[in-house]
């Protein structure tokens, strides 16, 4: 839409500039035009679906003006292409504009409560900086997220399709949230194979039904575990559900100490269990068994003598 | 073993089932037409139009009654009092539930995971906090670990806190000093060797000191400083009388060797501190004193001065 | 600075320290005789400082840091006092609860079928008489009880079974103890000592096998024979072996007569009399052969003997002691453990019955190949196994004498207790008060599983030994 009107202005511009008579406003209006052709690919907002042909290079001679269209205006002014054209952030003004339009024609439409709302993963501050090379404010983004979200939580059903892409413009190209977890199968043998991970530990845990016998690499618990507070760690999943005698475990664990070998355990034996049961999801989630713990070793920096610490200081 | 039986679950989806019926009679009727159209739309994100299939009611009274009888629709009739008899209709949905329940009286089948989720039943929500692999042991042995804790070795702290824990199980119970009251509200003193954690929660909430004292450099004038007395919450108040507790225990020297002696020093200094013996409690006195003598600081000019340039 | 050697005497600077100090200070006057030389060396590496310090530039002094740490206070703890405290084993807590309906033990309990998964209170005599065999180990929890208690487990009724079967028909089991750590082996020992002491045997204990071959107990050669003995050993076992079975030795007497003992015992004098007569560690071995020829008198109506031993791989290597040719002595040259060896390897035959145990130990224990290869081939062949493990031929580390003498002995392979076992002793621990949750299915189950399939030390270190008081 804005891409269309600012044609039709520059044309008209153009147009005028032929027709005009008089050397004297001849001259000014060069300046201006001068200064909004060169302008124009920082300052006017267009969209970014529509091929231009002055996208690639900063200045394009303008295309040959053909004498057909040609229709006097009667004064000629230099408008600016868009209305914020002498804002800080004329492009993000004029999304932000094109939303509060959106939201005025279709704010009868009814909308879906926060929770049914499929979640989305919306650009962030910088992404919008970057995008538009605009020093846009954080308090103004907060609005306009605001309104993108009040218009996507429209009923799915009714959403017109225009909404649907002013949206999608502010939609990160790469969805996290569509990423779907694979299902563990249950094998012929009843086994479910859940995998965790903890420091620099990976294990895997083969969850089926039986007495409650826990073999880690082929040794019992307490052999392969010196420690009863790792043994415990261990099979937190089986114990915080009441199933230790429900279940056996086969384990297999490699990489790291014995601390995160035994958490590594944890997640792998819940999501096993899981897999079994999956109504269990929410106690195991209050009990701490499914949430894969993100700490790692800090990497080393160059000029410290490990992630943090600095080297002595030395007189001389 | 006990029996993987999904009774409970059983009894659920059936009851579930033939709850909906008043309701559907009642306000669901009535609003349904007024509702049905709002709630097509905000509802539910998937277009799917609802049908509600006709529910059929089996009576609690018959569950309750004879939940293992084979024949059930027989004796539920004359067990029923109720004036009006809603006719008795079988849906799959409550004839494969009820086939269920026979099915678990016989043992035959254990509850269905497709359609519950769980073999053995689900544990009550919400967990008591010990099941949390994080908060397993109680707060303050917890805090008291930590504080043990010498170059990182959780393990060994936590091997010191158990030995603490069985000297003072087998400890006599202590003779306790009125001099030096305990925190109110505490155990009788017989009772404190059988709950071993209580012991250390009694003895180092008993000494904590209420106040610490904040020194505001230079403000007393002729570069000395203020000190100003300055409450302080539960877990700090812990950490010092656990940390004064330490220093007496490092100065002291071990009655026997081996690895125990730390423990069993510490162990004897917590008995010492119930008793009222120990230096710690004069050490909280001075403390308690200064911020006492201190108090007046608190209205300080110099203070308040700072107070306001901030 | 001077040669590491003194270079007239070749006495090394430090052994003159070794020398009494009044033989330093005449060095230092006026020349002393024998090792005069090296004395000289050494004062004079020491008088120079104080002539030539004048001439020195002043050497850097770093501020010496000064040690943090305890001030000693009050009189430095005794010899062997640190050591007691350490090793001070408490057999009672009477904060804990008293258990409702624990029995105590009678003779025969021990090999009943329907105690098994009972604990079961020790009586108080036989407490006393373990105590003085030193079967009560420090690091074992006796100390959370009330009273001492044992687990029955199937194992321990199998083994009493065994050894009342032997007994009866005047033989000897001969038996070997093995299995993980903490997994009871001690303990199990313990129980048959219990069994013998109950049932009026005659117990030799050894609690300890490496405090006879690790070399911290002294030894002398004996007269005409090969073997060494260890005199203070053998009157502290003497004396510890009298306590412990006063009841029984005191209705014994002797019925040979012994000529060669420090003091003369004539025929029929009580047997209390014979081991009293060992006061010196000089004629301890002497007494001790004695009293083990009376124990073994046939037709005098003498009791069964159960000889124990704990951690049997100290006693199947090579012993830290040395003979004058600074050889190692081989453990089986000790006449005191050549005693054991000898009824273990079924050389020596109790003609009263009776049973020879040992048991190995897992923790501070040295690896024994050969005895590792022979309780794995006496357990192959118990199990009617088609491959019997052999040597490894590249294997340097066997001995003949090892293997000869476990031969033919029994191996009892300790494994974890059963659910029911351990639900039994979980019980009991609540009814202590040491555990303090309902005992239902699921905490048996989380014990055993937290245990390693149920073993019992692990059950102990997972239920009692824990943060959760």
């Amino acid at each position: 839409m804005m891409a269309s009107l600012r044609h039709s202005i520059t044309n008209a511009l153009r147009s005028s500039r032929q027709a005009c008579n008089k050397p004297a406003q001849w001259q000014s209006l060069e300046q201006q035009f001068g200064a909004l052709r060169i302008g124009s690919r920082s300052l006017s907002t267009f969209s970014n679906t529509e091929p231009n042909p002055n996208d690639d290079s900063p200045i394009v001679a303008a295309p040959p003006v053909s004498v057909d269209h040609f229709k006097l205006h009667p004064y000629a002014r230099a408008v600016p292409v868009s209305p914020s054209y002498f804002t800080r952030t004329p492009r993000f003004y004029d999304n932000y504009l094109a939303l509060e339009k959106l939201m005025e024609q279709y704010e009868e439409l009814p909308v879906i409560p926060a929770t049914a709302v499929e979640r989305v993963a919306w650009k962030t501050l910088d992404d919008i900086r970057q995008e538009l090379g605009e020093q846009v404010k954080a308090s103004e983004f907060a609005r306009c997220m605001v309104l993108v979200k009040r218009l996507n939580s429209i009923h799915p059903d009714l959403k017109p399709k225009q909404v649907k892409d002013v949206l999608d413009g502010f939609k990160r190209s790469v969805q996290p949230f569509t990423n779907t977890a694979k299902p563990i199968p249950i094998d012929q043998f009843g086994r479910a194979c859940g995998v965790g991970r903890r420091k620099a530990s990976s294990a895997r845990a083969f969850v089926v039904e039986g007495t409650g016998e826990v073999l880690v690499n082929g040794k019992t618990l307490a052999e392969y575990f010196g420690r009863v507070h790792d043994r415990e760690s261990a099979v937190w999943a089986l114990r915080a559900t009441n199933r230790i005698d429900k279940y056996n475990v086969w384990i297999k664990v490699e990489g790291g100490g014995t601390t995160g070998q035994a958490e590594a355990i944890t997640l792998a034996i819940a999501k096993g269990l899981l897999a079994h049961e999956p109504a269990l999801k929410p106690a195991l989630r209050r009990a701490g068994c499914i949430t894969r713990d993100p700490r790692k070793v800090e990497r080393k920096k160059h000029g410290h003598v490990k992630a943090r610490k600095m080297p002595t200081w030395v007189k001389r | 073993m006990p029996a993987r039986l999904g009774l409970s679950a059983a009894f659920r989806s059936l009851s579930i089932r033939t709850n909906q019926l008043p309701q559907q009679q009642s306000i669901a009727a009535a609003a349904a037409a007024v509702v049905q159209a709002r709630t097509y739309i905000t509802d539910s994100t998937s277009s799917s139009s609802r049908t509600t299939p006709p529910r059929v009611q089996v009576q609690q009274q018959q569950q309750r009654t004879q939940p293992y009888s084979t024949n059930p629709p027989t004796e539920s009739t004359t067990n029923n009092d109720a004036g009006v008899e809603p006719p008795v209709e079988v849906t799959p949905e409550n004839a494969a539930a009820l086939a269920q329940l026979s099915e678990i009286a016989y043992g035959v089948k254990t509850a269905n995971v497709s359609l519950e989720g769980h073999k053995y039943g689900l544990p009550t929500l919400p967990l008591p906090s010990e099941l949390h692999h994080k908060y397993r042991y109680s707060e303050v042995v917890n805090h008291a670990t930590k504080l043990l804790m010498k170059d990182g070795k959780l393990s060994k702290a936590q091997r010191d806190m158990a030995m603490i824990l069985n000297y003072l199980r087998s400890s006599p119970p202590p003779k306790l000093n009125p001099a030096r009251p305990l925190i109110p509200g505490h155990p009788p003193a017989s009772h404190l060797p059988l709950n071993p954690v209580e012991y250390l929660t009694v003895a180092i909430d008993s000494v904590a000191p209420l106040i610490k004292l904040h020194g505001f450099k230079g403000l007393a004038g002729g570069g000395r400083s203020l000190e100003v007395p300055k409450p302080i919450p539960a877990r700090q108040r812990r950490s010092t009388a656990f940390k004064w507790i330490l220093d007496v225990v490092n100065k002291k020297p071990s009655k026997g060797s081996g690895r125990t002696m730390f423990a069993h020093r510490v162990a004897e200094e917590i008995v010492a501190v119930v008793e009222g013996r120990s230096s710690v409690w004069d050490k909280r006195l001075l403390v308690h004193k200064q911020g006492t003598a201190n108090r007046a600081n608190l209205n300080s000019p110099a203070l308040l001065m700072r107070g306001q340039r901030k | 600075m001077s040669a590491s050697n003194c270079l007239r005497c070749l006495v090394r600077p430090s052994a003159v320290t070794l020398a009494p100090r009044q033989i330093l200070q005449a060095g230092a006057g006026a020349a002393g005789a024998g090792a005069a030389g090296a004395t000289r060396t050494f004062t004079a590496t020491a008088s120079p400082n104080n002539q030539m310090s004048a001439n020195r530039p002043q050497k850097l002094r770093f501020r010496k840091v000064k040690k943090k740490g305890i001030t000693p206070q009050g009189k430095p703890p005794l010899p062997g006092e640190r050591k007691a405290y350490r090793k001070k084993i408490v057999l009672s807590n009477n904060n804990a609860l008293p258990v409702a309906g624990l029995e105590t033990l009678r003779p025969n309990d021990l090999s009943k079928q329907k105690n098994v998964g009972t604990v079961m209170a020790l009586p108080e005599d036989v407490v006393d008489a373990l105590r003085a065999t030193e079967a009560f180990k420090p690091t074992q929890c006796w100390g959370i009880f009330r009273q001492p208690s044992v687990l029955v487990r199937q194992e321990t009724v199998d083994l009493i079974k065994k050894m009342d079967g032997a007994a009866a028909d005047g033989k000897t089991l001969r038996l070997v103890v093995e299995g993980n750590r903490i997994s009871g082996k001690s303990l199990m020992l313990l129980q048959a000592m219990t069994h013998a002491f109950m049932n009026d045997w005659v117990v030799l204990h050894i609690p300890e096998a490496q405090e006879l071959t690790t070399a911290c107990t002294e030894y002398s050669p004996l007269e005409n024979s090969p073997l060494w003995s260890q005199p203070v050993y053998t009157l502290k076992l003497l004396q510890a072996f009298k306590k412990a079975n006063e009841k029984v030795l005191s209705r014994m007497n002797t019925v040979y007569s012994h000529a060669d003992l420090p003091q003369i015992i004539p025929i029929n004098s009580p047997l209390i009399q014979l081991i009293n007569s060992a006061k010196e560690a000089d004629g301890a071995w002497a007494v001790f052969q004695a009293l083990w020829r009376e124990l073994n008198a046939e037709n005098a109506g003498r009791p069964s003997i159960l000889f124990t031993l704990d951690g049997l791989a100290h006693i199947m290597k090579m012993s830290d002691y040395r003979n004058p040719a600074f050889e190692l002595i081989h453990s089986h040259d000790l006449a005191l453990v050549k005693v054991f060896t000898d009824c273990l390897s079924g050389a020596h035959k109790m003609p009263n019955g009776g049973a020879v145990l040992a048991a190995t130990t897992r923790g501070n224990s040295p690896r024994s190949a050969s005895m590792e290869l022979a309780i794995a081939q006496r357990e192959a062949e118990a199990a009617k196994e088609e491959v019997i493990p052999q040597r490894d031929p590249y294997g340097k580390k066997y001995d003949d004498r090892v293997e000869a003498v476990m031969k033919s002995v029994e191996v009892l392979r300790l494994k974890g207790v059963s659910k029911a076992e351990a639900r039994g002793l979980l019980e009991y621990w609540a009814a202590s008060g040491a555990l303090k949750k309902r005992v239902d299915e699921e905490l048996v189950s989380e014990k055993w599983t937290l245990s390693g399939n149920g073993v019992v030390g692990e059950m102990e270190r997972a239920t009692l030994l824990t943060m959760k008081g």
